[in-house]
């Protein structure tokens, strides 16, 4: 059973169709890179896969749950288990990364936002918190004000967040896209290390070709709201990735003409 | 570059819709002049007695200097307590009229409402009706704060409330956290520098309204001043309003670090 799985996702916005009949596995303990230009839908995807965008047809199954359509505190308990990891970090600037840290366990423990106030929280959630910041190697900047931490180092603590979710999906929304070369493949090995060392299903869409050899265990090519290539454990070629941003214009119309 | 267009010219006529309003303006303001009797002859005369008042309230009274000072101290009871109260009071009327917070559009309209009513109706008002309700004193001077801050700061907070960016409420939705914690734990911080400079104008505004309040019997130092007036007793007016002065200067001071501060 895969983490996460989407069959044949159908979505529009304002009688536009982005998504139509997208289907996409993600396994659990692996890498899955999801490719595409913009325009491809790969962000609706995103959106519609974590649960902050609903979709028009077809079904998401969450670790063997189906959690389309779920609504109020169903919704809530099902987002749960999927933990987001943004472009632009969405970590909360004028508080400390422990308490950013802390935040993530908001929607798991009890009281919510009272439960996880640094000063309020248990130690065996301040603990974990600290743990988990260790793992992305920043357990000595807790105290600082997280608005004063490098891009880089926000999205280590927006990683940290996320496995303190203690979700079993952990969904990227183009991750590296805002930091240098060196601070994305930081945040890659840490991606790579959650799948393998907590078992969790990674889902993470990039626009750098050169990530996806290095990073890849699946790669999943989206073209004009459809999966164009899905392979497992192969390196996809250059040109076919490629082409996935070439023909852009050509698929952008072609999808205009079939809304 | 046959398509170059002409260089504006440097004078056009106005439409006459520009000369009529000016003309309905120009007659408003000469029925006022008239109306209010704006001469030269009284202005003079008012000149004159300035003097007058200034020659009798030189040198200040310093004599009943303590009970102007417990006078100023209610006064600035009356402002702290009122704006606490008030700023408390303005974080869920912002919640509700806020478009990113609100729980429905219904809510948020009848609040901008309600937030709208009081600050259109003068803090002045606000306390004659309540020393009608409560009686001369203080009670009345804080209760029109309270509502007067309501309508300044809810506003204030709102608007910053609406200009936060979704990602980090998007962020913490997608643990699962839900509305309130997700408003406690994303919008209030990063709200909450803007809303401390917000409140401490708010003090700022509420020692000058609770000054006046006096006037019309909600406490404080304003009373003093208006009987003192009425007495002819210039020296002892001129001292208080010095007291005025000096405290609503010091407060701005303490006021200017303590944003510089936070911000």
């Amino acid at each position: 059973m895969p983490g996460l799985e989407a069959r044949s996702v159908h979505k529009r916005f304002d009688g536009r169709v982005v998504l139509q009949g997208v289907d996409l596995s993600v396994d659990r303990g692996l890498v899955t890179i999801l490719l595409g230009a913009n325009g491809s839908g790969k962000s609706t995807l995103i959106r519609c896969l974590t649960g902050l965008e609903r979709i028009d047809a077809g079904e998401v199954w969450v670790a063997g749950e189906r959690t389309d359509g779920l609504r109020g505190s169903d919704l809530r308990r099902s987002r749960r288990r999927v933990a987001v990891v943004f472009q632009q970090f969405n970590i909360i600037g004028n508080v400390s990364v422990f308490q950013n840290v802390l935040n993530g366990a908001m929607g798991r423990v009890p009281f919510g936002v009272l439960g996880v106030l640094a000063p309020l929280a248990p130690g065996r959630l301040r603990e974990k918190a600290m743990y988990c910041l260790a793992r992305v190697g920043l357990a000595d900047r807790a105290d600082h004000p997280a608005r004063t931490l490098s891009g880089g180092q926000q999205q280590r603590v927006a990683i940290a967040r996320a496995l303190m979710q203690e979700a079993e999906v952990v969904i990227a929304d183009e991750p590296v896209a805002s930091l240098d070369p060196e601070a994305g493949r930081a945040v890659m090995d840490l991606l790579v290390t959650v799948a393998r060392e907590d078992g969790m299903a990674v889902l993470v869409s990039l626009h750098q070709l050169g990530l996806v050899e290095q990073y890849g265990d699946r790669t999943v090519g989206l073209k004009a709201g459809r999966v164009d290539f899905d392979t497992r454990f192969e390196a996809v070629p250059r040109d076919r990735m490629e082409a996935l941003y070439l023909e852009d214009a050509v698929a952008q119309t072609s999808l205009e003409d079939s809304a | 570059m046959n398509t170059q267009a002409a260089i504006p010219p440097r004078w056009r006529a106005p439409r006459w819709t520009v000369w009529a309003t000016w003309a309905v303006f120009l007659a408003i303001f000469v029925q006022g002049v008239v109306a209010i009797k704006l001469t030269p002859e009284r202005l003079l005369r008012g000149i004159g007695n300035l003097g007058d008042f200034l020659a009798r309230a030189f040198p200040p009274d310093t004599g009943g200097l303590d009970a102007v000072a417990w006078a100023m101290l209610e006064t600035l009871n009356i402002a702290i307590v009122g704006v606490s109260v008030g700023v408390v009071l303005s974080v869920p009327f912002a919640l509700l009229a806020a478009r990113n917070t609100t729980p429905h559009m219904l809510v948020r309209s009848t609040v901008r409402l309600v937030i709208a009513t009081l600050r259109t109706i003068p803090d002045l008002i606000w306390a004659l009706i309540f020393v009608v309700a409560v009686g001369l004193g203080p009670l009345a001077g804080v209760l029109a704060i309270v509502l007067d801050t309501i309508g300044f700061a809810a506003r204030f907070f709102a608007e910053r409330i609406e200009e936060v960016q979704p990602g980090p409420s998007e962020a913490l939705a997608s643990t699962g956290a839900g509305r309130l914690s997700v408003v406690m734990g994303a919008i209030l911080p990063e709200t909450f520098a803007s809303m401390t400079a917000t409140s401490l104008y708010s003090v700022e505004k509420a020692i000058r309204s609770a000054v006046t309040l006096g006037l019309v019997g909600a406490g404080g130092i304003g009373v003093e001043l208006a009987a003192s007036m009425r007495l002819f007793q210039y020296d002892r007016a001129f001292m208080i309003i010095l007291v005025i002065l000096v405290v609503v200067i010091a407060f701005e001071q303490v006021s200017a670090s303590i944003r510089r501060r936070v911000i």
